[in-house]
């Protein structure tokens, strides 16, 4: 069979949410819907050296991130698995590249979240409070400094958390979750943000 | 009105600029911001405020801090709310709770006088026999014992939770608290302070700690602001840290929001109760804990009398009488139950004052004034020996009595923490011992009472937190307290009783007494019995002197007898605070924007929401009927994006496969799918699915709706023991999918898949294929799904809405519309497929859903093979059929009961219906039910038990109902 | 709430994982008597003992071993299931064995 290629035709992607990328509230935190971007995933005892081999950084322990250049996310989420998550929609040559390159490689995986996670962006003084409301993770800078991930329980779903500060974007968290929830968490956070003017 | 308040710096609590009115009973009065409802009446002279819950006896404030249930009041949209900490508002409107007429003039408050007719358990002896008799009685009984009522009418308020996150906790900012709060934050430790009240200080806002009356002030406001401006402390004040759970999760409410606070460590500095004297006629309005005189005067700068009597068994009564000295109360005199009375220096104190002491007597009743609503003298007796006093007495005329007798700690979060909680029967003190790690005690919650001893207290506790989480600090010096609050036996019952143990109950001396003579010794079983601690207030009164009343009863100590358990919450708490904000995690499919626009009757389920059928519910039936027509006849499509799927990978994979369903799946031919049954290791059939094999190491499984979760568990954690080589991954959400059914299906999807042949020949039945809509790659599996031609494709979800729209164009000409769950479900049905999890249930083997076919008994092993052999070789019990009734007959829905047999009333069940519907194709209403396994020959009849009793009979019919050679999905 | 201590990510609330039940040896399927096999599928010691269970961190993923007192709940220690399982478990020819810590 051919090659069932996830990157494929980037621009008929569609959102589930009905809101335009940007939206400002009426709350201090900006969030932004950065699902349509793209990114893909690797797990498998090869998933390291495979990356490394394509010159990305590898975080050295699970649960971390690092920033690549132009906003490319790496996360590492375990000691095997691996996400890569273009922020600046900058990256989906690189992206589309290493779907490519990992097919048929032993004991590299490629994994599906381009399309089984939303991918939402949240910036502002008070986003750590924010997720205090929805989330049982100390996620304020003291206890969750750049480049933490963590995989937790957000508003009820399942989410993974990290933090960041880019050029474009400055401090920013970053939240991936199930992309059928995205609907639910995305009303469950505007709420919480609302008091944050 | 009289709004007379003492000057400054009293009245810690109100704001003089900003007047309030509100409405009491129907009259308008005055307050200060500031004020709780109870204070603007006090400071208006109203003490009345409630009738108690039994007797209708009339009831005012006792402790003026929330911590009695004398001052329930009803609200406009609230009942049932504390006068005494409910603040006041403009356009308040507040009247009492629990009376009959008026709360002047209660017409109930004669049952004061049927008091003994109403003995202990008076409910539970009198009404039991005959069989019904309380059904009679319980409404004439709830309108007389009930407390407010619930407006019906209410909307729902905002309320929300958050987190907190803090090295430290500590739970009360008294002078313990603080002193807590402040060696541990300069330490360096992140601190949370929670207090109840408006302002900080606890006992130093409004206790006298000095014959002078200066020192509590000073030390306050040196210590709040210390604290206010400590940048490691956040301060949550008007907050009620409502319970203690494991590793200190405290739930905190402040207002509308509730706080799961996690705290490292914890300190409990939570204070003590005062407790009152059991005498006749305790609960007079008027007669209040010498802690609330001194509440009213500090808080809200009331002038709580004219002429008061204090009763104490400690110092801190003397203390009070000089407090109210002080502010122009006359005190004739303090009966002290004490023998050798007060510390020296108080005894001058107060004799410079002409305040006279009466030693070695009590109060033994109270006098109410002529309208029974206020205090108007009290009666004191010498003390002749413990709870025995003297035939004769004196009257003293008095608008208030303070009582003193010592206090208890406030120990609920301790305990609630497993901590143990003992008394000194000689000493009369209490201890708490065998708290859990990173938990403390500090200040009179730990029968410390000296104001320095509570301050190093506080700090030692400090140091204990630092210490565990390995902040270094400087030990202070160990603490020892001498000052002795509580006397012994408070207690003086009277014959003519009303003599109260519990005020929220109206439970009295002998009540509890009674109670052990009928033979409910254990302290627990007393509670129960004689409902004593189970009203509002929770025991903060009744616990002690019950714990000494059941000890002296049962000749026991009072550590032997204890006290009852303290569960959370500790104060009442609403249901919209544990509910915090109106949100529940759903999911939509990614085409969910389309079946609104579609019209869809969206339902649950499970988590997530799927159209039901599409259209009006009223139009239920005939909408079903008429989307499965349209895939019988032409060509329907369903959204089954919410489908489970799991992707196994790996050079295992075929052996995993195999090792986890039923079937045999080391031969399965690249690009066919096999269906695919899951058993746990019991034997019961959890899941079901198709299995695709896309290649020689990499298969698509997909599961239930609801059950992928749990298979995706289960395959993870067997191959965490297993070790193959293999990936399991869970892609629910990462594709979308649709099932386009019906002779036409393969018309509509030759109009958009040009990379697959769709011809019979070359995507035969049960085949897979992979191809590209519109450069969208698409998995393709020809299923028998509803029994027609069918395909489901499924893609990745971000285009789950293209591929919607364009299937939804091109097959415009075929008439194809989108069909919904309801009408899936019929259709399926009709073909005879089970649902698991509604045809199966948690003791289903294969062999009773007729699924041998699809279990292989070559291979060595699969989860649940063993036990599987073991029931199918057993005598079976039941077995699932399909069974018909005439279109006429009443329809049996899911859950009634099959019968063995018609005739007999009391027969056995033998099993019940699982799905029933009404079938236009069949023309009959058609099912799935468990039956007897001598009920299963087809043709033979068996009773269903619908709705009101009727009995149907229904005849078994050999699955499937519909096209039984499977001609339309796989020939065709 | 509870905490528990995952060994991929650290310290959470003891509500962000599900159950597995007890970690048990299974008997060979093939040779073992209806007894031993009832016992191993249905039969728990309700003693007071350190119990080894299998724990799933769920917005993870991850299953992990957590010896759990069983009187006083205290969770002792919890480590990746590799450190008990390390061998490709065959069902052909030698039963399933796994070797249950010593507790």
């Amino acid at each position: 069979m051919e090659f069932f290629n996830l990157s494929a035709v980037p621009n008929s992607r569609k959102s589930l949410l009905d809101v335009t990328n940007t939206e400002s509230l009426t709350s201090s935190i900006q969030r932004q819907d950065c699902t349509l971007y793209s990114r893909v995933g690797f797990r498998g005892m090869g998933a390291e050296s495979f990356l490394m081999s394509h010159g990305l950084p590898i975080p050295s322990k699970p649960n971390q991130s690092l920033l690549f250049e132009h906003g490319l996310v790496v996360l590492r989420l375990s000691k095997s698995e691996f996400w890569l998550v273009d922020l600046d929609n900058t990256y989906h040559e690189l992206i589309e590249t290493l779907e490519f390159d990992a097919k048929g490689l032993e004991d590299v995986y490629r994994l599906f979240c381009q399309h089984s996670h939303a991918c939402f962006l949240f910036k502002g003084e008070q986003t750590a409070a924010m997720f205090s409301k929805v989330c049982g993770v100390d996620l304020r800078s003291d206890a969750f400094p750049l480049g933490s991930v963590a995989q937790t329980s957000v508003a009820r779903t399942n989410g993974i958390v990290t933090k960041q500060d880019s050029d474009s974007h400055g401090e920013f968290f970053l939240l991936l979750s199930d992309l059928a929830s995205s609907h639910y968490l995305w009303e469950a956070l505007a709420d919480a943000a609302s008091e944050f003017v | 009105m009289s709004m007379n308040r003492l000057p400054a710096p009293l009245g810690l609590y109100i704001k003089r600029d900003k007047v309030i009115n509100f409405m009491f009973e129907g009259r308008s009065y005055q307050g200060f911001e500031g004020d709780t409802i109870a204070s603007a009446l006090i400071a208006n002279d109203q003490w009345l405020m409630s009738r108690s819950f039994k007797y209708h006896r009339p009831r005012g404030p006792l402790t003026m801090a929330g911590q009695d249930a004398n001052t329930l009041v009803q609200l406009k949209s609230e009942p049932n709310v504390l006068a005494d900490k409910q603040l006041i508002c403009a356009d308040l409107d507040v009247v009492g709770q629990n009376y009959n007429g008026s709360l002047e003039k209660d017409k109930d408050a004669r049952l004061s006088y049927a008091g003994r007719f109403m003995p202990v358990g008076f409910y539970y002896r009198a009404f039991y026999k005959p069989k019904g008799v309380w059904d009679k009685w319980e409404p004439f009984i709830r309108k007389k014992a009930g407390l407010g009522f619930a407006d019906l009418t209410f909307k729902p308020v905002y309320h929300d939770k958050a987190y907190l996150f803090h090295d430290i906790a500590v739970i009360g900012a008294g002078p313990a608290g603080l002193a807590a709060a402040l060696k541990a934050a300069d330490a360096g430790a992140t601190v949370l302070l929670v207090d109840e009240n408006p302002i900080l200080g606890g006992a130093l806002t409004y206790h006298r700690f000095d014959v002078e009356g200066l020192r509590a002030n000073e030390l306050r406001t040196q210590l709040t602001e210390q604290v206010l401006n400590h940048s490691n402390i956040t301060v949550l004040n008007n907050a009620t840290c409502n319970g203690w759970f494991t590793d200190n999760y405290l739930p905190i409410i402040q207002g509308n929001r509730m706080y799961k606070a996690r705290a490292k460590q914890c300190i409990v500095a939570s204070g003590a109760f005062e407790q009152h004297v059991v005498f006749r006629n305790n609960d007079v309005p008027g007669v209040v804990m010498s802690s609330a005189a001194m509440r009213l005067m500090s808080h809200y700068a009331i002038k709580p009398a004219n002429k008061a009597v204090v009763l104490t068994g400690n110092d801190d009564g003397y203390l009070c009488a000089l407090a109210l000295v002080r502010n122009g109360v006359q005190v004739p005199l303090i009966v002290d139950m004490r023998t050798n009375g007060a510390d020296d220096s108080l005894q001058k104190a107060v004799a410079q004052q002409g305040i006279n002491v009466r030693l070695n007597a009590t109060v033994y009743e109270a006098l109410p004034s002529s309208d029974k609503t206020h205090l108007s003298a009290v009666q004191v007796h010498d003390i002749t020996g413990t709870g025995q006093v003297s035939a004769g007495g004196v009257t003293i005329p008095c608008d208030m009595l303070c009582m003193s007798a010592g206090y208890m700690p406030v120990y609920q979060l301790l305990c609630q923490a497993g901590a143990k909680l003992s008394y000194n029967d000689d000493s009369a003190r209490f201890s708490l011992t065998n708290l859990p790690t990173n938990l403390y005690v500090a200040g009179s919650a730990n029968g410390v009472h000296e104001l320095d001893a509570v301050i190093r207290d506080g700090q030692l506790a400090a140091y204990k937190s630092l210490t565990s989480l390995g902040i270094p600090s400087s030990e202070p010096e160990a603490v020892s307290c001498v000052k002795q609050t509580n006397f012994p036996w408070p207690i003086f019952k009277h014959p003519k009783g009303k003599d109260f143990v519990d005020f929220d109950e109206d439970l009295q001396a002998k009540d509890i007494v009674n109670a052990t003579r009928l033979g409910y010794r254990d302290i627990q079983l007393v509670k129960r019995f004689s409902t004593v601690g189970m009203g509002p207030s929770q025991g903060r009164h009744s616990a002690l002197p019950t714990a000494r009343l059941v000890a002296e009863a049962t000749n026991r100590s009072v550590t032997e007898t204890g006290v009852t358990t303290a569960r959370p919450p500790f104060v009442p708490e609403k249901l919209a605070n544990i509910a915090g904000r109106i949100f529940s995690p759903h999911k939509h499919t990614p085409m969910h924007r389309r079946h609104l626009e579609l019209g869809a009757h969206m339902i649950p389920a499970g988590i997530w929401r799927r159209p039901a059928y599409y259209g009006h519910p009223e139009n239920r039936d005939q909408l079903i009927q008429q989307e499965a027509q349209m895939v019988r006849n032409r060509v329907g499509m369903i959204d089954v994006s919410t489908l489970g799927g799991l992707e196994v990978r790996g050079p295992d994979a075929a052996e995993f496969v195999n090792r986890i369903y039923t079937f045999g799946f080391l031969k399965q031919p690249i690009g066919k799918t096999r269906y695919a049954v899951l058993t746990n290791e019991q034997g019961v059939v959890v899941d079901d699915g198709v299995a695709c094999r896309l290649a020689e190491d990499h298969f698509y499984i997909t599961a239930t709706t609801s059950g992928v979760d749990a298979v995706y568990r289960e395959m993870t954690k067997w191959n965490a023991q297993w070790r193959l080589s293999v990936d399991i991954a869970n892609v629910t959400s990462a594709f979308s999918a649709v099932n386009v059914a019906g002779p036409l299906a393969r018309k509509v999807l030759s109009k958009v898949c040009f990379d697959v042949d769709f011809s019979n020949e070359a995507f035969p039945y049960l085949a897979y294929k992979e191809g590209t809509i519109d450069g969208v790659p698409v998995r393709l599996l020809r299923v028998g799904f509803v029994g027609e031609l069918g395909y489901e494709i499924h893609m990745p979800s971000l285009f789950g809405e293209g591929i919607w729209d364009r299937l939804m164009e091109v097959g415009q000409e075929f008439d194809m519309k989108p069909f919904g769950v309801e009408t899936q479900r019929l259709l399926r049905l009709e073909k005879g497929h089970i649902i698991v999890s509604q045809d199966t249930d948690g003791m289903s083997h294969p062999g009773e859903l007729s699924l041998h076919w699809a279990i292989n008994r070559k291979k060595p092993f699969f989860v649940g093979s063993r036990s599987v052999d073991i029931v199918m070789a057993r005598q079976q019990t039941r077995k699932l059929v399909g069974f018909k009734l005439d279109a006429q007959a009443t329809r049996p829905k899911e859950g009634h009961l099959v019968l063995a047999n018609a005739s007999q009333a009391d027969c056995a069940i033998t099993g019940n219906v699982t799905s029933s519907e009404y079938s236009s194709t069949i023309g009959a209403n058609i099912g799935m039910a468990f039956v007897g396994v001598d009920q299963q020959e087809v043709g033979s009849r068996f009773p269903i038990r619908v709705d009101k009793g009727e009995i149907v009979m229904a005849e078994v019919v050999k699955l499937p109902f519909y096209d039984a050679n499977n001609a339309r999905q796989e020939v065709l | 709430m509870k905490i528990m201590n995952c060994p991929l990510n650290g310290p959470r609330n003891i509500s962000e994982f599900v159950y597995g039940g007890e970690v048990k040896t299974m008997p060979n399927a093939l040779t073992c008597s209806d007894k031993e096999w009832a016992e191993y599928v249905f039969y728990s010691e309700n003693t007071v003992r350190v119990v080894t269970e299998w724990w799933f961190h769920s917005p993870s993923g991850y299953w992990f071993i957590a010896e759990r007192h069983t009187a006083s709940d205290e969770i002792l220690k919890t480590y990746d299931p590799s450190e008990l399982f390390n061998k490709r478990v065959e069902f052909e020819s030698a039963p399933a064995s796994v070797e249950e810590k010593p507790v």
